[in-house]
């Protein structure tokens, strides 16, 4: 792959991902500037506040999503090979499994319990993984769970949530 | 000897049986997550860290400094019988250790390894209780604006210095100090980038970051991208305890090892696998076999398993003296003291010296540990290669969640949790570190710190860190390393 022969437009579009990355970062950038504005002057005869740190981060991802926006527009970013991932797809059912596993998790921990959420999420992270012995996995995942919080609940006192199995 | 008293010290408190044990499970789990593919140091300190409320702080400490050198030791069991790295330390080992193991001799790597790792842990040891105090003498009398330009230099070093791209490692490091900024500044009361989500105010968890970068986004990324690698395991074949000839091509690299992987681990420009080729690369040149490298030859194993254990012990020394993290587990490791409201630096050794010198000492305890634990109990290891995949991932899952909510117990950080693996999924299909970003995160607030402290001394005026002549030559440096390479080839374009 030659990038200085390739068009700029047929580029844009083997890089797509890696455009709209640099965008993204360009976008934080300015949102975290709009923040920074929000916050009041420094006081006091040292002018240094709260404000000086945010502005330069927040100018210093601007800038680097900018530079990152051209080495994606020219070429790609260096030293990525693109066809490396091409040659393997992502298996988006993987990531589906796993993310709803951690999803319900966040949204099962505190009324459910840390036993039975993290039960679920070892089942449906197994699944990602192409296990489906659900139930064997369901056992496995039971057993990890339970002992993970009789000890960490009664060997260190560290506040983990019951959730409906508590008596 | 001012020296041997504090150690002597060091040595009657981290002796108690209470010291012991926890230096033995930070060893244990140390060697356990560096054998373990997908989970190591970094991530199994932060999941420790609600623990630190509950464990007396010499006791953790101890825990985790032994879960750090712990997985350079177990990191080559993995390397030599499975055909990945356990550690991204331990790739030269991979090739080569791998190579012996496909030849039978996995026993005599396993040991030259284990001993290796044993030689560079202890006399490194030796070497941090000798040069952490000269240290210490030294920064003492740093200022504010010193610290703050070591803490530039250390930035620029592991972002743009190290690694595959100087602008995504800056990125990376970016987004790890706009991270470090979230949540109400304790010098003013103001909240910053919290946006006015209430779960922001406090800002964002050291453990839910680490964790969400390397547990949740390597999983994610086992998952869905990694499918198609097949671990192939090599047969535990051969004895481990190494011939006359193993011991005689064994120790030179080990020594060799052991001198390049300390300064390099004590330098900001540090990190565990530029030494590692260094010494595969040396080993190389000196041997008298060197056509066997690349077939499985005994001293490239010996000298990069020396150079990546020496160089955490390093990375330990400028942790403690200087409070400069100079890897992501001596980030975390960082963040373990802020728990107990200490600070690593120079004032550390004056203020808790009973501490710092308990921890010296546990760390000679915890390599004799290691050796026993490396050599002839290293078929229990090489068990925990056979968990499958899917249990594997799915429970490091668990953990995952249970050391998130066992911080704070709030079910956000969960949902943060899954947001920042995400983020550590994307960032690794586009190839950029995830290093800078803990570091960043935790170094960020302390630089801002020095930097507000230098300008109010000077009544605002910048000037302040180039009248110093220490901040000035290392400011003077770190602009050469960024500038420096995009000069040069401009230079040699015209």
């Amino acid at each position: 792959m030659t990038p200085t022969n390739t068009p700029m437009a047929n580029t844009a579009t083997k890089h797509s991902g890696q455009v709209v990355l640099s965008i993204a970062v360009v976008l934080l950038g300015t949102a975290l500037a709009y923040g920074t504005n929000q916050l009041p002057e420094a006081s006091g005869y040292a002018k240094v506040g709260p404000r000086l740190m945010s502005a330069i981060v927040s100018g210093g991802l601007f800038v680097l999503g900018l530079l990152l926006l051209k080495e994606a527009l020219t070429g790609g970013f260096r030293g990525v090979d693109e066809a490396e991932h091409t040659e393997t797809p992502t298996h988006w059912p993987a990531f589906l499994w796993i993310s709803t596993g951690l999803v319900l998790n966040g949204l099962l921990i505190v009324p459910v319990g840390f036993v039975i959420a993290g039960t679920l999420l070892f089942v449906l992270a197994a699944r990602g993984f192409g296990s489906r012995a659900d139930v064997r996995n369901g056992i496995v995942g039971l057993i990890i769970a339970g002992i993970t919080y009789a000890f960490f609940t009664y060997g260190l006192g560290l506040g983990l949530p019951a959730g409906i199995l508590s008596f | 000897m001012d020296v041997l008293n504090s150690l002597a010290q060091g040595f009657s408190l981290a002796l108690t049986m209470q010291n012991l044990l926890w230096c033995f499970v930070g060893v244990t789990l140390g060697t356990a997550v560096g054998v373990l593919p997908g989970i190591g140091p970094a991530v199994t300190v932060a999941l420790l860290l609600p623990v630190t409320t509950k464990i007396d702080p010499s006791g953790a400490l101890i825990m985790f400094a032994g879960i750090y050198y712990g997985a350079m030791y177990g990191g080559s069991t993995t390397s030599i019988l499975l055909n990945t790295p356990g550690e991204s330390a331990t790739i030269v080992t991979a090739m080569e250790g791998n190579q012996m193991a496909k030849r039978g001799r996995a026993g005599a790597a396993l040991g030259t390894s284990a001993i290796g790792s044993f030689v560079a842990g202890t006399l490194t040891v030796v070497a941090l209780t000798f040069v952490s105090p000269l240290v210490v003498d030294i920064a003492i009398q740093f200022g504010p604006p010193e610290f703050f330009a070591l803490m530039v230099l250390a930035f620029t070093t592991v972002s743009a210095v190290l690694g595959g791209s100087a602008l995504r490692g800056l990125t990376a490091l970016f987004i790890g100090l706009a991270i470090g900024l979230v949540g109400i500044d304790s010098q003013s009361g103001t909240a910053r980038f919290a946006f006015d989500v209430p779960q922001l105010l406090d800002g964002i968890e050291v453990v839910t970051v680490a964790v969400g970068l390397f547990a949740v986004g390597e999983t994610l990324w086992a998952a869905s991208k990694d499918y198609k690698t097949v671990e192939t395991m090599n047969a535990m074949r051969g004895s481990i305890w190494m011939t006359a000839e193993d011991w005689k091509r064994s120790w030179g690299p080990w020594l060799r090892g052991t001198a390049i992987g300390f300064p390099f681990g004590t330098m900001p420009a540090g990190g565990a696998e530029i030494p590692t080729f260094l010494s595969y690369a040396i080993e190389k040149k000196l041997s008298k076999h060197p056509e066997e490298f690349g077939h499985g030859a005994i001293e490239g194993v010996a000298g990069p398993e020396a150079a990546n254990n020496a160089s955490s012990t390093g990375t330990m020394t400028t942790l403690l003296a200087l409070g400069l993290p100079t890897s992501a587990t001596a980030a975390v490791l960082l963040a373990a003291f802020q728990q107990y409201g200490l600070q690593p630096g120079p004032l550390l050794f004056v203020n808790s010296a009973d501490l710092v010198w308990a921890l010296i000492a546990s760390m000679y305890i915890g390599n004799v540990m290691l050796l026993v634990l490396n050599l002839p109990l290293v078929g229990i290891w090489v068990k925990l290669l056979k968990i499958p995949k899917p249990m594997l991932y799915a429970g490091i899952l668990i953990f995952a969640t249970l050391g998130v909510f066992g911080m704070r117990q709030s079910a956000f950080d969960i949902f943060l949790l899954y947001a920042i693996g995400v983020l550590g999924f994307v960032m690794r299909r586009y190839d950029f570190p995830t290093a800078p970003v803990i570091i960043g995160m935790i170094l960020g607030p302390l630089a801002e710190a020095q930097l507000r402290r230098s300008l109010s001394i000077s009544q605002g005026d910048w000037m302040i860190f180039l009248q110093k002549p220490l901040s000035a030559s290392l400011l003077a440096i770190t602009a050469a390393m960024l500038i420096g390479p995009w000069a040069w080839k401009k230079i040699k374009k015209a």
